[in-house]
């Protein structure tokens, strides 16, 4: 048996040693032709960047890998074949539309680029971090000359584009215009418990405050299972979850600070007093966001784009009440900032593409435009929507597959859209709502900004290889700290451990090598 | 034959056993139907509804009213039922073939497909096949690629390698052809086997997630599988999506649940006892 | 396709080869009902085996990939990650095997047992039923569950005084396997009794009355006849569950968080997120060869281990 085991193995592996060379010399084949169509085509698109003059030509054929969820947004595949047919209408393309759903779509993405496959149009999540390496990995083609010499691009350069840059080129477009998280209090429960919530709060006065509402009634403050998001505490104290530079533009690591501790020992203080979810660890941003309807929760940490969701959500479960932002914690140096989350979205193109402007022009129309805009978030109208009375109002067979109106996307966009001048308003939305949610939203993306720190792939290759891992470990460090299973000199004990398994301190020295 | 004082004790002490096992499996059965049938109050209150307070159907009414899901759905049994067929014809006729001791390399074979279960190359090298034989968005990659669960052949040729020899070389000396032996013989004497095979093979298809995700794009092409997962994560993004509460989500698992669900009781009719064998052994 | 199968055999000895054609004319029905099948697996599930090349280069991680010798496997083992999934594959491999697989066919046994036919039939509807909800699902149905603050299981044992405070059982570095287990004991054990019930139907009832003339109580039938009928299915399952067992995965993607990686963490999930996550292929697929290894020396191990104390090859 074993010797027919034996002779399986060793024809299979002669087979795959076979086939491996022949794949590989067809795909550094492929790769090398892939390159040289990029540059070819980069240089198509510098010449012909200001020209826009579609209108007569044959429909540019493009393949647009999209999450499902983030057009048209109702599943049923009727719904979806109109919205493409009218973005098709609207930008003179032929669409090949690649439509993962929401959770599955980095996989989908990395199946997709890894086999070859590369779609021409695509949107990654977590962008600060994957735009970076689909570059370095010769997937997508650089965006420079549209984001800086295309008008039509232009106010994307009031973004920091850093973090979509690779060597000297910049690779992405960011979908939306800003995008923070600030803490959210139910109203109803303010008045209950007698809270005062302030734009800004002291880490004490918010504990002082949270501690005031009764535990065997609601949680305090209720929490994501994403410990990322715990940078929102961390920028109270000045501390910053991972590698960054000094002012002297010298790279250290941020977990290795007193700020660092200061900031694990507050969370810590929360939970131990009960303040914070006792289950967040378990809690889907769902979870949580269902206990802060509901009113099982006090208060939460949201986008804040998400109020008028926030007030349609709490009526429709039955607790209707307002929601007042608090936008920052300040820390004993009087430290601040938001949980920054811009740039989560990037538009990327495929080094494949072969009509590039065209790609282009659509990106411009569905992001920069007012109209595109309206038919990314609110819909196709007669699909989507109908205009009854000059109120904007669901169709039921939308709602029932999963539409909703997509105010919050409306908001966050880089087309400034007219709400006041639509010539329709919006159901179960009064236009002061609208108007409070976009003042929410600037104040934080004017104000309150929080840090967000990309090094570019490429400069220590130790750094690229271990930074998923650096932040995973991170992740699981902070947990235990907080949840209480070691304690913080523990935790850093181990983490010096770790730190040296990832050659650590070879990696800040390649970092600040220039 | 006589029932003794302590076969009755074993049989009530047994019974009890398997009613608390029951028990455990139905009360979170339970939950899930009851938030399916609550309102939306209830549902976001307590995720999960234990004692139900107030029935309603608005959930299943408001999946029913989308076109969307009579499509999904339509398209999920139409893979199943394809997946599946093919998937027993290639099961059995290679099971059969692999179960008898003459075949040539038979142990070759055999160990070749036991490898399968252990040596993977990942999705990746799967996909890229899949693409090669450019299945891509067809239906044909959610039924060929999938085809066989070396699981399932392994245990089919097991069994089949356990029916008498006798058997067989009595039809062969009556001048039978090998498919006239596996389709007049070997198959009605195994009806419970290939029963059990069949249903691993239907509620694989039916409940087939990743594969679909991967290998189709177009939307018009997802099935019920896909929808399922896309509502129960729906709100889970950063735009504005409609609240999904529990109660909808449970309501679209139990319509993705009860057809599969359904075919058991067609199936558990086959698995009778003495069925086969004692009439042809003597 | 089956090319090369047919290489394979035109290294054997030309007498062999002339001794095969014999053969081959003999069964030639026989190879005919093989080779769908055969040209199915050359085409699913070894054709793709030549992508494994690639966990010796840096697939993925640059535009022009090349080959890098044993870089990715010195980088696996030198990652303190690495040893812990490994580590928590074997363990949870381990419990999987002693507390899960007897469970399906215990409970196959007792439904045999079940007296009343309507109940018979009930209960094994019941206990099936399960499988048919998502991990997505059951992550999320036993989540609520086993919540410390209002989680029934957490009441209940409360309650009855079993436990003096509430478990975060979810959360917890030591209940965190049992919670695997138990789940994966929960979702798929009716489903897994199946397969066993199907194989009692099967037995000759011939044998029980016989068993019943000589006099054999419930247990002498058990041991003597209904074990011995099933066993073959016993030990095919054992093999197959073997070879699955480092497969785990989806359960574990779906259930674990950042507070229980330490005991929770295996091979696949590691591999899973760096390849489809963050897109290292070449160093994904290394970690799936390592995997693919291991398991092989799991079974041939098993095999010795049954041919030496059970003097029975499982293969």
């Amino acid at each position: 048996m074993k010797k027919t085991l034996a002779s399986v193995l060793a024809v299979a592996a002669v087979a795959a040693s076979l086939a491996g060379c022949s794949s590989s010399t067809s795909s550094t084949a492929s790769s090398s032709t892939a390159s040289a169509g990029s540059t070819a085509s980069s240089q198509a698109a510098s010449s012909a960047v200001s020209d826009a003059s579609q209108e007569s030509a044959e429909p540019a054929e493009l393949s647009l890998c999209m999450s499902q969820i983030r057009w048209g947004i109702s599943v049923d595949d009727n719904h979806m074949q109109q919205w493409v047919a009218e973005l098709e209408k609207a930008t003179n393309t032929k669409i090949e539309m690649i439509a993962p759903t929401h959770n599955d779509y980095m996989e989908k993405l990395n199946v997709l680029l890894a086999s070859g496959d590369i779609p021409d149009i695509m949107i990654p999540q977590q962008a600060w971090d994957y735009v970076g390496q689909f570059a370095v990995r010769g997937y997508i083609q650089p965006l420079t000359q549209y984001v800086e010499n295309d008008e039509r691009f232009a106010v994307v350069k009031s973004f920091d584009n850093s973090i979509y840059q690779s060597g000297d080129d910049i690779y992405g477009i960011p979908v939306n215009s800003g995008n923070n998280k600030i803490f959210w209090f139910r109203n109803d429960m303010i008045e209950k418990y007698g809270l005062e919530i302030k734009e800004t709060m002291t880490t004490d006065e918010f504990i002082t405050e949270l501690k005031k509402v009764d535990q065997s009634e609601a949680i305090p403050f209720s929490f994501p299972k994403h410990i990322v998001n715990f940078q929102i505490f961390y920028n109270a104290f000045g501390a910053y979850g991972g590698i960054l530079p000094d002012e002297n533009g010298v790279y250290y690591d941020g977990i290795q600070t007193q700020e660092m501790k200061d900031a694990f020992a507050f969370i810590k203080t929360l939970y131990d007093e009960g303040l914070m979810d006792a289950e967040f660890i378990t809690n889907e941003n769902s979870n949580m966001r269902e206990k802060i309807y509901a009113g099982t929760a006090v208060s939460d940490v949201d986008y804040t784009s998400r109020y008028i969701n926030y007030l349609q959500s709490a009526s429709s479960v039955g607790a209707p009440t307002d929601f007042t932002p608090m936008y920052s914690l300040v820390g004993p140096n009087g430290d601040l900032g938001t949980l920054n989350e811009s740039g989560n979205e990037a538009v990327c193109v495929s080094v494949d593409c072969e009509n590039v402007d065209a790609a282009m022009n659509l990106v411009h129309y569905l992001f920069f435009t007012e109209e595109g805009r309206m038919l990314y978030t609110l819909g196709v109208e007669g699909v989507h929507y109908d205009i009854v009375d000059n109120v904007l109002t669901p169709r039921e067979d939308a709602v029932a597959a999963g539409y909703a109106v997509g105010l919050s996307d409306l908001i966050s966009g880089w087309a400034a859209v007219d709400i006041q001048s639509l010539g329709f308003q919006f159901a179960d939305t009064e236009t002061a709502q609208i108007d409070k949610n976009i003042e929410i939203t600037n104040k934080a993306n004017v104000s309150y900004v929080g840090p967000l720190i990309k090094i570019p792939m490429g400069k220590s290759t130790l750094y690229d290889e271990n930074v998923a891992t650096y932040n995973s470990n991170l992740y699981e460090m902070a947990t235990k700290i907080v949840l209480g299973s070691q304690t913080i000199d523990e935790a850093y004990a181990d983490y010096e451990q770790f730190w040296k398994s990832i050659q650590g301190d070879k990696m800040l020295e390649e970092l600040n090598a220039q | 034959m006589q029932v003794s004082k302590s076969r009755r004790v074993f049989l009530i002490v047994n019974a009890i056993f398997m009613l608390l096992v029951c028990l455990a499996i139905v009360l979170p059965l339970w939950m899930v139907v009851i938030t399916s049938l609550s309102s939306n109050e209830v549902a976001a209150a307590e995720g999960f509804v234990f004692i139900p307070k107030g029935l309603e159907w608005t959930s299943y009414q408001a999946v029913f009213s989308s076109s969307g899901y009579t499509g999904a759905f339509i398209r999920s049994i139409g893979v199943t039922v394809s997946a599946t067929a093919l998937s027993m014809a290639l099961t059995t006729t290679m099971a059969y073939a692999l179960a008898q001791r003459e075949l040539a390399f038979r142990k070759f074979f055999m160990n070749a497909v036991l490898l399968t279960m252990v040596v993977d190359g990942g999705i990746i090298p799967f996909y890229m096949v899949v693409k090669q034989l450019g299945m891509i968005d067809t239906y044909a990659s959610l039924i060929i690629p999938m085809a066989i669960t070396t699981y399932n052949l392994i245990l089919m040729r097991n069994f089949f390698q356990s029916l008498p020899e006798s058997l067989m070389e009595s039809a062969r000396l009556d001048g039978c052809s090998e498919i006239g032996i596996l389709c007049r013989i070997v198959l009605p004497i195994s009806v419970p086997i290939l029963a059990a095979i069949l249903l691993f093979y239907a509620v694989g298809h039916w409940n087939r997630y990743f594969e679909v995700i991967m290998f189709i794009n177009s939307s018009k092409k997802y099935t019920l599988q896909v929808l399922l997962r896309q509502l129960i994560f729906q709100s889970e993004g950063d735009g504005t999506y409609s609240v999904q509460v529990n109660n909808f989500k449970m309501a679209v698992m139990v319509i993705t649940m009860l057809p599969i669900l359904a075919l058991y009781p067609f199936i558990q009719k086959y698995f009778i006892s003495g069925l086969m064998l004692g009439s042809v052994k003597g | 396709m089956p090319g090369k199968t047919l290489q394979s055999l035109q290294t054997q000895p030309t007498s062999k080869w002339q001794l095969f054609l014999k053969r081959f004319a003999k069964q030639k029905y026989i190879f005919m009902l093989v080779i769908p099948g055969v040209i199915w697996f050359i085409l699913f599930k070894y054709y793709p085996l030549r992508f494994i090349y690639n966990a010796f280069t840096n697939y993925g991680t640059v535009a022009h990939p090349r080959f890098t010798g044993l870089a990715n496997f010195q980088r696996l083992f030198l990652s303190p990650n690495f040893w812990r999934a490994f580590r928590n594959t074997l363990i949870l491999s381990f419990y999987n095997l002693i507390f899960y697989f007897p469970i399906p066919i215990i409970l196959a046994l007792s439904l045999n047992e079940l007296k009343n036919h309507f109940a018979k039939k009930a209960a094994q509807f019941v206990i099936y039923i399960p499988h048919f909800l998502s991990w997505v699902v059951v992550g999320g149905l036993f989540n609520m569950m086993l919540a410390p603050s209002d989680g029934i299981i957490n009441k209940v044992l409360v309650s009855t005084g079993i436990l003096s405070e509430p478990i975060y059982f979810m959360a917890s570095v030591k209940w965190f396997r049992t919670v695997l287990v138990g789940t994966e004991i929960w979702k798929s054990a009716g489903y897994g009794a199946v397969i066993y019930i199907a194989a009692i139907s099967s037995i000759d009832t011939q044998l029980y009355d016989a068993a019943a003339v000589d006099g054999a109580g419930y247990w002498a039938r058990t041991w003597h006849v209904t074990l011995p009928g099933i066993r073959n299915t016993i030990a095919t399952v054992l093999l197959l569950t073997l070879a699955r067992v480092m497969q785990m995965f989806e359960q574990i993607l779906v259930m674990y968080n950042s507070a229980v990686m330490d005991v929770a963490d295996v091979l696949r999930t590691f591999s899973y997120v760096e390849g489809l996550n963050r897109g290292n292929v070449g160093y994904a697929t290394a970690i799936g060869l390592f995997t693919s290894i291991v398991s092989v020396i799991l079974i041939l191990g098993c095999n010795i281990f049954s041919k030496k104390v059970l003097d029975e090859e499982i293969l």
